[in-house]
């Protein structure tokens, strides 16, 4: 089936900022991540003819992506993506540290469902696509991350 | 003071606005030989096969459904195959209703005898493929009782959540994975597509199995994995699904407690219940450091683990009064309750309510800090399971939470071991005791 060009320029142009953000907290930075949006699009460009059609042009280019960043975590062996999630944590902690500290408690699902949802900005819809997942799945596992961080930041006001 | 829209705002301020997206590097870097072309397809199969096994119980759900549609029912003769059973044991009713445990990344410890015992995610799904309604139950097994009980509707005009406040509006219709929505269209369909073969027998926590192994084209194609679903003899239902790469089990993968078709209007799809969920909203702390006789006064029966361990002096004792209210709302009652708290170390780890002791130029090598209080309703304590006596909850990381004669106890220490040491040392504070 293939893809054209033209679809992923599009797909860039419209969702860098998305890819990048998404990136990022697996990447360890901002800068990182954007070198890795780069490097998975050209890649989606080299390989465009080997899109199938089976999920939407975005989640195949998700894929390809999230490759490109476990590469930095590889060492030359193979890295499951929920082990680099152990590690994912938000790249600027210090714009909301209690978050940021909350965040990086999260179980690794919740975690990867928390940043696909808010950093890479996907919909349920996609993060199940994504995930191989049912949109409820998606749902109740967000829910129980946004109770869990809400009941960590309840604890706000300590002296630091 | 935390609500949902807020937390939103803040998860959404932590992402980059400063994108400068360069589409023409991109073209000329996809002009560049690519460096490791073979390792492309050997790490897209990594991230497919991780998404696949590990993020959620309905994967596995799936997988069950799918194993049994895939496997041809003429493989051992007609009328007696192992699928042709299973299919017989499942049934064709129009609502999916399944119960499913997946392991945390926590456990329960016995504090005597060491066993660790795993927090188990719960999941009870029903799923109308007619009228594209799917409701969740999910909960948390393991310990003494659940603190985590979610309850979770979608349907094709809204989201309702029983413990959270993000209900939504008209939405698309919810679905199940598509190779489960393949087992409701008829497993005739199916298995005109794919492969699957019996693997081979076993034994699936005391119960003689027969393992079920398959890949699917729309699935496994970048996949290392493969995946197998073990079906008990004696009920020809699926009991477990694992997943295995070269030959190894990957992980121990997931139980399917009960699975079985419904019919229509076999299942309950009325909005779930709201439940008012304790006070959470934190309004403030006040710490007031205190000799360590003075922690036993103020929280009579508590605990603490001596004048030092392994090397950690006690470096301060507080109490610390935490007032929460039950909504946002300034005029909504307020709640007090009364804690302790010890540190041990002094390397300012911070991470509970009282002021750590200050930084010195040696900082100790590690910390605990133990904070008590004689309920759970207040922010320390996990929205978890609650540990039965003698053992305590802990995510291996130093973080531990058990029950002790009516205390609740949360220790947060710089190392497992610590933790475990720490969890076995308590012991009451002597009203005679002095910090010495």
């Amino acid at each position: 089936m293939g893809t054209s060009a033209k679809e992923l320029e599009l797909l860039y142009r419209n969702r860098f900022g998305a890819f990048r953000n998404g990136l990022a907290p697996v990447c360890g930075g901002f800068e990182r991540a954007h070198d890795a949006v780069q490097e998975a699009f050209a890649r989606a460009l080299r390989e465009q003819d080997r899109f199938r059609g089976e999920g939407s042009l975005e989640g195949w280019v998700w894929r390809i992506a999230f490759r490109v960043a476990l590469d930095e975590h590889r060492n030359g062996h193979e890295v499951l993506l929920d082990e680099a999630f152990e590690q994912a944590a938000v790249p600027q902690p210090e714009r909301d540290r209690a978050l940021a500290e909350a965040l990086k408690r999260l179980p690794p699902r919740r975690k990867l469902i928390v940043f696909l949802r808010h950093f890479a900005d996907l919909s349920y819809a996609e993060i199940a696509e994504l995930c191989e997942i049912s949109e409820g799945t998606v749902a109740a596992t967000l829910a129980r991350a946004h109770e869990e961080l809400a009941t960590a930041l309840s604890r706000e006001g300590v002296e630091r | 003071m935390t609500d949902h829209r807020k937390l939103i705002e803040r998860l959404e301020a932590l992402v980059d606005r400063d994108n400068q997206p360069d589409w023409k590097a991109v073209v000329r870097r996809a002009g560049e030989a690519p460096a490791h072309a073979a390792d492309v397809v050997r790490a897209r199969r990594s991230t497919r096969s991780y998404l696949g096994r590990r993020l959620v119980p309905v994967v596995a759900l799936a997988a069950v459904a799918f194993a049994f549609v895939m496997v041809a029912p003429w493989q051992h003769g007609p009328g007696s195959t192992v699928m042709e059973r299973a299919l017989a044991a499942l049934g064709d009713r129009p609502i999916l209703h399944a119960v499913l445990l997946s392991d945390t990344s926590w456990s329960f410890v016995d504090l005597a005898s060491g066993e660790e015992k795993p927090m188990v995610d719960r999941q009870e799904i029903w799923y109308d493929s007619e009228r594209h309604f799917e409701r969740i139950w999910s909960t948390t097994e393991g310990g003494l009782r659940s603190r985590h009980n979610d309850d979770l509707l979608l349907t094709p005009t809204g989201t309702w959540a029983s413990t959270w406040d993000d209900v939504e509006g008209p939405r698309p219709a919810p679905s199940l994975d598509p190779a489960l929505e393949e087992f409701f269209d008829g497993y005739r369909s199916a298995l005109e597509k794919g492969t699957a073969h019996v693997a081979g027998t076993g034994a699936v926590d005391g119960h003689d199995v027969t393992w079920i192994e398959f890949a699917t084209k729309s699935r496994c194609a970048y996949d290392v994995c493969r995946e197998r679903v073990a079906l008990d003899k004696s009920t020809s239902l699926p009991i477990q699904i694992a997943w295995y790469r070269k030959g190894a089990a990957v992980s121990r993968g997931i139980d399917v407690a009960s699975i079985e078709t419904l019919p229509a209007g076999g299942a309950d799809f009325s909005k779930p219940k709201r439940v008012a969920r304790d006070s959470n909203f934190f309004v403030g702390r006040q710490a007031t450091p205190i000799a360590l006789p003075g922690a036993a006064e103020e929280l009579p029966g508590a605990f603490w683990v001596g004048k030092s361990i392994s090397g950690l002096d006690l470096s301060s004792v507080s109490r610390v009064d935490l007032t929460t209210r039950e909504t946002p709302e300034p005029t909504s009652a307020e709640s007090i309750y009364k804690t302790i708290e010890l540190h041990y170390g002094n390397d300012s780890p911070a991470v509970l309510f009282s002021k750590p002791p200050e930084t010195v130029e040696e900082p100790s090598r590690g910390h605990v800090v133990i904070h008590e209080a004689a309920t759970p309703s207040i922010d320390v304590w996990p929205v978890s399971s609650d540990p039965a006596p003698g053992s305590m909850l802990t995510n291996g990381k130093g973080e531990g939470y058990l029950m002790k004669d009516g205390i609740y106890v949360a220790i947060y220490a710089s190392s497992q071991e610590l933790l475990l040491k720490a969890a076995r040392a308590l012991e009451p504070i002597q009203t005679s005791t002095g910090t010495g």
